[in-house]
Order: C-alpha cells, then structure tokens, then sequence
C-alpha cells in the first residue's frame, strides 16, 4: 500500500475507462493485444506508484540537513535539482511503459498524458519554498548565534576600554587629593615656619634694640608656598590633561555603544521572532497553497499529504531558531535589547565610584583650603610688633604688605583658575550628558 | 565517337515506350512533419522536364492536379508516388498517359505561405547513343558512353552516379541537416572539375552543361558566402580593450592623489579611535583587499581594513549609495570591457570622526569608519571610478563614468523582449556569447522539454532543467568566438509549427517549434570572411514556446 495513493485511485479509473473506449475501436485481433497491453501496463502503473512514493519520502531528507555554512538558496538548489531528476525520470518512465506503436492509440495518449501530468506534479511541488525556508531559518538561527557571541565579545571589550579609562580616573583623582593634601600641609608647615621665624626674629629686636630684623626665613616660607602653588597648579594641569583624555575615551566608549545598541535595533528590526514565525507561517500556506495548485485531484491530495508532513520537519529548525532568538534576546536584554538596565549603566560609567572621586575631591574643597592657608598666614605672621623701633616696624608692615599679598595672589590664581573648573564641568557635566546618551539610545525590540 | 556538334542531338535519343513515363524526380517520403508531409524533392535527373520548370531540391510534393499524395504516406505505401522506384508503374495503371503528357505538381516550398503549382511534363524513357550508329549506350545524347573510363579512374556511368549522389545530399539540406565539412567537401568536389571540363570538350551538349552548371551550384554552396568586413569590437573585450582602460584607469589614480595630496595622510597605524578628530575629514589610501576583508556584523556588510597591531578603517558596504554607485559603474564595466575582473579592490577613502566597533573573526576590534572616495579593481587596477561627485540622493539614475569608459565603444544591452522572434532570440544568444554575458545567455535556453519520441508523438517534460549542459557549451562557445569563429549570422529560418496542441486534462499547451540557420563566418586565406561549417560549429537551432509565450532556445549547444 503506497502512502501518497490519492493519485492511484484517478489511475485506475482512467486506466479501466481507457480500456474500455479502446476496447469499443478495434476489432477482435486488436482487443486480445488490448486484453494483454492493459495489464501489463497497470502493473507498470502499480510499480510506478511504488517508486513515485519513495522519490518523495527521499526528498524529506534535504530538510532535515544542519550546517552552519547551509543558505536558502543553496537548500532551494538542493531540492530544485532533485524535483527536475525525479520529474524528468517519472516523465521517461511512464513514457516507456507502453510499446512504440499505435496498436492502443488511446492508451499512448493517456501515457503521454500521464507522464506530463506526472512531470507537472513534481515541478509543482519542486517549488515549494519549504527547503528554501529551512536553509534561511538556520541562516537566521547561525546569525543570532554568531551575534549574540560578537554582542558578549563587543561588550567585553566596552567595558575593558572604559575600565581603562575609569582606573585612569580614579588614579588620578587619589592622586589629585593627595597632590592636594600634600599641598596644604606643606603651605601650613611653611606658614608655620614663617610664623615661628618671623616671632624669632621680632623677639631678638625687641630684646635687643637696633640689631637687623631677620625675615629672610619668611620670606623663603613665602616663596616655597608660591612655588608649591605653581607645583599645585602644574599637576592639576597635568590631570586635568589626563581627565580629559579619560573623558575622550569613554565618550568613545559611549558613541561605540550607542552603535552598537542602534545597530541591534536595526538588526532585530528586520529579523525578529515575529517576522521569521510570520515568514513560516507564510512559507507553509503558500506550501500548501502551491500543492493544491496540481493538475488532478489525486495528485493535490497526495501534494498536500506530502508538504503536510514536510512542514514539521522545518518547524524543528524554526524552534531551534526560537530557542537561539530568545537566548539571544536574554543574554542582551538591559545592554543592546530593550532600555539599558541601571547595572549595566553603572557597568560602564561606574557612576558610583565616579562620584565618590569627585565628592572626595570636592570635599576636599581645595579653594577654602588655600584660602584658610592665606587667611591663616595673614592672622598667624601678623605677630606683635609693639618695641620695635620705628623704622623696624615699617620694614615688618612693608613685608607683611607685599609678601602677604604676594603669596594671596599666587594661591587665589590656583583656587579659582580656569582648570579648576574644567575639571568639574568633567565630572559634573558632561559626564550628565554621557549618561543621558547611554539612557536615551534605542536598542533592540524598542 | 564523339559528338562533333554537327549532329542534331535527337539522332542520339531513342524512346521505347511511349507510355513508360515518369517526371524523373528522386524524393524521400516525409511522414513525421508537423508543417506538411509529402515527398521531399530529392533530386532531379538532368534531363527531367521539371528542369526546366522552378521546381527545387527540398520542395515537398503534396500532389499533382487533383490528386493527393495522402494515400502514398501511410507505411507501405510510398513507393507509387512521384520519385519512387514505382512511380511508372502508377502512370501505367492510370492508362493512356504517355510521354510529354503535363501534369501540375502541389508543391510545398519552405518559406512560402501559398502551395505552388508546378507544371511539368512526364517523360518516357530516353535511350541515349554516342553515336548514330547506336553502338555504345551513353549517359548523354552524343556521350560520354556510359561504359568509357577516357583515361579516368572509372567508368562515366559509375563517375556520374556517384557524383549525383554526393551532389543531392548537399543540395537536399545537406549543410543543413548533416555533420558536414563544406571545405572537405569543397575539396572532394574540386576533384571532379577536371573530369566535367574533358565532358565539356569532348561531349559537349545538354547534359555536359546540366552538369556544369549543378557542379557550380554545389560548389557555391560548399563555397559559402563571403563578406569583407565584420564588426569585430566584441573581440576588443579583453586583452586589447582591458589595456586602453587600464592605462586610463593609471592615469586618473595618479591624477587623484595629485589633486587631493593635500588631504591625504599615511594610513596606517591608524590614531587612536579617541583621536579621530585630529584626521576627520582627511584622505588615505587603503591596501589592497580582497573578498576575505569582507565581513557581516549586525546584518550589515563592512570593509574591514588593517589589522590589530596597525589599527582598523572601515567600509560600510551594505545600505551605501556610494558603495552602490561603485558597484553599478563596476558591472558596467565587465558589460562593456571584461566580464573578468578578478575581486581585488582599493580605496581612496575619506576618514569620517565616526568610530566603530565590529567583530572580526570572533573578536571585538575598533576601528575608523570611512567613506570612499575614488576605487579600482582587478589584478591590475584595471578599473578604476572616481565618486567625489557621485550623486548619492538617488540610487543609481546618474552614471558615473569608469576610467576610460569614453575610450571604449558601447555595447548595447542584451534585452530580449517577450514577444522576440526566433531570430532575435537567436541573435540575442550570439551577442551574448559574444559579450561573454553567460546569464543573458542561459536565460534564452528553455526550461522545458518537448521532443519527438516516437515517429510524430511529442513528449512534453516541464520538470526538465537542462542546468547540467550550460558550462561545456559557454566554454565552448566563447572559445570559438574567441578564435577562429569571426561572426554568426542567421541565415534562414523554417516555417514554425505546433507540435502539440493544448489540453488541460493532460496539462499539455500549445507548443510550437521553430528551426533557425546560422552560418559561421571564419576568415580565409584571401582576407575575407567566409562561411565554413564543420563538426565544431552548430548551424541548426531550434526554438519552442508554449502557449504563444516567449520563443526559447530547446538544445543548450555550442555556436
């Protein structure tokens, strides 16, 4: 019993109403030929029927065929190449299985009938898009593997490049508030030291008049506080420069994933779950719609028993490609799918240790702090000068006039200088606008 | 004893029997035609009365005044009708016919819509003397006996009808139907003009010039045409046409980097992606690339240039009207210069403040996107296009021009319309070859199979494909129009016919089929073009269409 038989039924009634108007031609030599052609040839037709349900079942395998190099195309090949073999064998067969010769007219028509009809049947079915579909779904599957590998190795190497830049920031900072507490303490060391000097010095006049005022310890404490404010000033110049360059490389980090994210929700635009599964659900109708398009009832019976039974085939794959979308969609989901996930932001802007940097630093509040060193080395040299002679007392008010305002400018110049504030529309600012670039960019599904 | 020309030539004519009369026509019976059966016209002795009417070698016969010859067509039957070995005995069984009776023939002429009508005389047996005294029986009134060698290899009678059999198989569509080669054939048939100018001497007289001019005949046709020009710029594609754009293509790179050195940097190493704006905006020269370079990321297809320790820049390919410009002007010129163009490819291109992240052989790198500015192709850089002012708003309505494409003669598309005759399917096919365009030409070959399996029983085969012969036959094609084939042009084309009418119980449609002639050309010895046929080249083409649709060609073959 052959399993696409639909077709087996119109043979035999063809076959018998053939016979039968054959039969009512010819004279009673050509019916004995007629008594043994029919037969013979309904045999043929029963072997026919044999092989015509094993050159389908052969088909099936082409869909069940895995690779990660397979195409469409290259499946559709496939399964075009062996629909035109068996055609064109089903057509030569059939065509031989009556004798050259015109003793049954009416049989030779039906058997070039049948063989067309046949050949027909196999180019009907010959473009059935099934193998094309299943070469695509695994071109679609491969593709969202091979993507959700590139996604982890891209995003790795996002996060390894900021990292570089984000160590190279809160290096700098540690070393910026340390610059800064070194700074400090130096200045109050020497605003100390010109203090103590500056009373030595005072003392010895007081007690004994008309020696020489020695200030020039003073005056060394004041020129080593200018010099560590230009030190100071230097450095923050220096890691400015470096806040830049770290700045630099993470907006690059930020544009790259931007990209990336815009470059998924394009990608997922155009092949998504929903698309491929309506591209199937599309394949399969048309599948059907194309079997049912052959010539004779049989043969549409039998084409559609055949793409029925093909389809699960292909719906294995296209599961397999469900399975590998939702990994893909899974494994990426808050970093290029869907809205970006506060850890992943936090991931890439380390946001918290960013703002730890900078409330460390802006605690540190650099500017008061030169300013109390001026303030304190104003009140803290201002000592008592009350015996001195005179002339003494001027040349101690002329030191405290000049030096003091020497050194107030050279440490207001660091305080309020324009780096400083470069370095907190860094932190402040633009690193706002980084952030609001990773939040708002599209990615995947969205 | 020869005929002195004083005789008059009846003295050497005898007639037996008045009624022994036929019309002196050799045919063959033609039972498997789809346009007319009848009996084909195969030869027509010299001194036939339809001579001297317009009847031809190939006419079939249908009849004669209102006679049908459908009867003499079925098995068994042939051999009453005209030109069979009966044919006397036909004329004798009608009764009272005797020599010069006129009879009308039906004839069906390929070429010809009407079926003519040929009158003729049927003409008893003629028995011919050398000589008044009637001793010797000759083949001719006055000669040459039929028996005499005069100094030849063999006898006159033995030379003739040999001769006669060669020169009916030439003329009854020899060079159309046969594997034939005319300049063997040429050759052999040379051989035989000595022997007709010593006819012509020493028996002159209506058979001498009957043979003369029937030798002519075969030799014109074995002779071929002869043209003295060819349009021969298709086989400038290639070499000769390669090497003008090539050095054009030279000159416009030089020129290039002339005009844009102030743009230009090194490109390699690359600056760091962080630095691109310090080279935003300038002009590098990228290495040369190859399919390899070429990777997919995201669904999109870049360029990736360079490599880890010098830096990457990237070509986004796909979804570019720039890449696409390229692209088409490309294709142009394999159309119009070489279909060969090896895939090696280099770029001027304009380095953009865009950074990229792509992954190449499973590892994330960074890179440079850049846009291109001019590129070349090919082994040799052979093409060349420049696209700083490409158009890129719409996809494709301007041509930009390849380097040297004004140097070069343009080569009109190959575009086959549906309703194209057989001879412009044909001539479409030959351009193609020409052209080296092989998709063009394996569109004109059928995609069906409909052939006579047994005597007029048509198979119709829709499954059939006939992908596996393509390769050989391009192969083969394009070698002989490479070399020694100079052109292909048609030269005659049958009347078309059904082959099998249309029924939708057994999915059959109307097919018709259609034989065209082409003649080779090659070019001979005197610096002209002439025809030649032989085993390597194929002179019959026939083409089918089913249901009125396109005419398509049925057997993938050589030219």
């Amino acid at each position: 019993m052959v399993e696409y038989n639909a077709r087996w039924d119109e043979f035999e009634d063809k076959i018998k109403a053939t016979e039968e108007m054959e039969r009512n031609t010819k004279d009673e030599v050509e019916t004995l030929i007629i008594l043994t052609r029919y037969p013979m040839f309904t045999d043929s037709m029963k072997k026919y029927m044999d092989w015509r349900d094993k050159a389908l079942n052969n088909a099936l395998p082409i869909l069940k065929i895995e690779s990660t190099s397979i195409t469409g195309s290259a499946q559709k090949d496939k399964w075009d190449d062996y629909f035109e073999k068996i055609g064109q064998e089903a057509h030569q067969m059939i065509l031989g299985f009556v004798p050259d010769d015109d003793k049954t007219p009416l049989l030779r028509l039906f058997v070039e009938g049948t063989a067309t009809l046949e050949s027909i049947f196999f180019a009907k079915l010959k473009s059935v898009p099934l193998a094309w579909f299943q070469g695509q779904v695994q071109v679609y599957t491969y593709e969202f593997y091979t993507e959700m590998n590139s996604l982890e190795e891209k995003w790795k190497k996002l996060l390894s490049a900021d990292q570089l830049g984000d160590s190279k920031v809160k290096d700098t900072s540690a070393k910026v508030l340390q610059i800064f507490k070194d700074t400090v303490n130096e200045l109050v060391t020497q605003e100390r030291a010109g203090e103590t000097a500056l009373l030595k010095s005072i003392s010895a006049a007081k007690r004994t008049p008309g020696i020489p005022l020695e200030v020039n310890a003073a005056l060394t404490a004041v020129q080593v506080m200018l010099m560590k404010a230009q030190q100071l000033q230097k450095s923050i110049d220096d890691l400015v420069r470096i806040y830049m360059d770290a700045y630099k490389s993470e907006e690059t980090v930020v544009i790259l994933f931007d990209q990336t994210r815009s470059g998924v929700h394009e990608f997922l635009n155009k092949t998504n779950f929903d698309t491929a599964s309506d591209e199937f659900e599309e394949t399969c109708k048309n599948s059907i719609d194309i079997a049912k398009q052959c010539k004779t009832k049989g043969q549409t019976e039998d084409a559609v028993k055949f793409v029925e039974k093909a389809i699960p085939l292909v719906k294995n794959l296209f599961d397999e490609f469900k399975t590998q979308y939702e990994e893909f969609v899974n494994d990426n989901r808050g970093i290029f799918v869907g809205p970006i996930g506060d850890k992943e932001i936090e991931d890439l802007l380390e946001r918290r240790d960013m703002d730890y940097a900078w409330r460390d630093i802006s605690a540190f509040n650099i500017q008061q702090k030169l300013k109390d060193v001026h303030n304190d080395t104003v009140r803290a040299w201002h000592v008592d000068i009350n015996g001195l002679i005179d002339e003494q007392k001027k040349e101690i008010e002329d030191f405290w006039r000049v030096e003091l305002e020497r050194l107030g400018r050279g440490l207001r110049l660091v305080a309020e200088g324009s780096t400083w504030n470069r370095t907190k529309q860094i932190f402040t600012t633009n690193r706002k606008q980084l952030e609001s670039r990773i939040s708002s960019s599209k990615g995947g599904l969205q | 004893m020869s005929n002195n020309g004083n005789s008059s030539l009846a003295e050497f004519t005898k007639i037996l029997d008045e009624t022994d009369v036929k019309t002196w026509i050799k045919t063959d019976a033609v039972t498997d035609s789809f346009v007319q059966n009848g009996f084909r016209v195969t030869w027509i002795d010299w001194d036939s009365d339809f001579r001297n009417s317009d009847l031809q070698i190939e006419d079939v016969i249908i009849g004669y005044d209102d006679v049908s010859f459908e009867q003499f067509l079925e098995p068994g039957k042939h051999g009453s009708a005209i030109g069979q070995h009966g044919e006397t005995t036909y004329w004798q069984k009608l009764g009272g016919i005797k020599h010069s009776h006129t009879i009308t023939l039906k004839v069906f002429r390929e070429g010809k819509k009407e079926i003519l009508e040929i009158p003729g005389k049927l003409l008893a047996q003629r028995f011919y003397t050398d000589s008044t005294e009637d001793t010797k029986r000759a083949l001719g009134p006055g000669g040459p006996p039929s028996m005499a060698r005069d100094d030849f290899s063999g006898s006159w009678s033995g030379w003739y009808e040999n001769l006669v059999k060669k020169m009916s198989s030439i003329l009854d569509g020899g060079l159309d139907h046969k594997s034939i080669n005319n300049k063997k054939e040429l050759q052999e048939h040379k051989e035989h003009k000595k022997r007709i100018d010593f006819l012509q001497e020493k028996y002159p007289g209506p058979f001498a010039d009957v043979i003369l001019s029937d030798w002519k005949k075969v030799y014109d046709n074995l002779f071929g045409k002869e043209i003295d020009k060819i349009d021969l710029e298709y086989r400038e594609i290639g070499a000769k046409r390669i090497e003008t754009v090539k050095q054009e293509a030279q000159t416009a790179w030089d020129n290039i980097h002339a005009e844009l050195k102030d743009e230009m940097i090194t490109a390699f190493p690359t600056v760091n992606i962080d630095d691109r704006d310090s080279v935003a905006g300038k002009i590098v020269e990228l290495p040369w690339i190859t399919t390899r370079n070429i990777i997919n990321d995201l669904g999109k297809t870049f360029a990736a240039i360079g490599n880890r320790t010098k830096g990457f820049y990237f070509i986004q390919l796909s979804d570019s009207a720039y890449v696409r410009k390229f692209y088409d002007t490309m294709y142009r010129y394999q159309a119009q210069v070489s279909p060969k163009l090896t895939e090696r490819y280099q770029y001027l291109a304009k380095i953009t403040d865009e950074p990229a992240l792509i992954t190449k052989d499973r590892k994330a790198i960074t890179g440079l996107m850049a846009k291109i500015v001019a590129a070349r192709a090919g082994s040799d850089g052979e093409f060349f296009v420049d696209l700083r002012n490409a158009d890129t708003t719409n996809d494709g309505d301007d041509e930009i021009q390849f380097a040297g494409q004004e140097k070069v003669n343009q080569f009109a598309p190959i575009k086959v319309k549906d309703d194209a005759s057989p001879q412009e399917v044909i001539e479409a096919m030959i351009e193609a070859v020409k052209l080296g365009h092989e998709e063009a030409w394996k569109n004109l070959f059928a995609t069906w199979r409909a052939h006579l399996y047994w005597e007029n029983h048509v198979a119709f085969d829709p499954s059939y494909v006939p992908r596996g012969s393509f390769p050989g036959a391009w192969e083969q094609s394009r070698r002989l129009i490479s070399d020694r084939v100079y052109d292909v042009r048609v030269d005659k084309i049958n009347t078309a016919r059904r082959i099998l009418q249309k029924d939708d119980e057994f999915g059959f449609p109307d097919i018709d089929e259609v034989d065209v002639f082409v003649d080779h050309y090659e070019l001979s010895e005197n610096g002209k073009y002439r025809t030649f046929l032989d085993v390597n080249v194929r002179r019959k083409w026939t083409l089918q269409r089913l249901d009125e649709g396109p005419w398509r060609i049925t057997t993938v073959q050589r030219i």
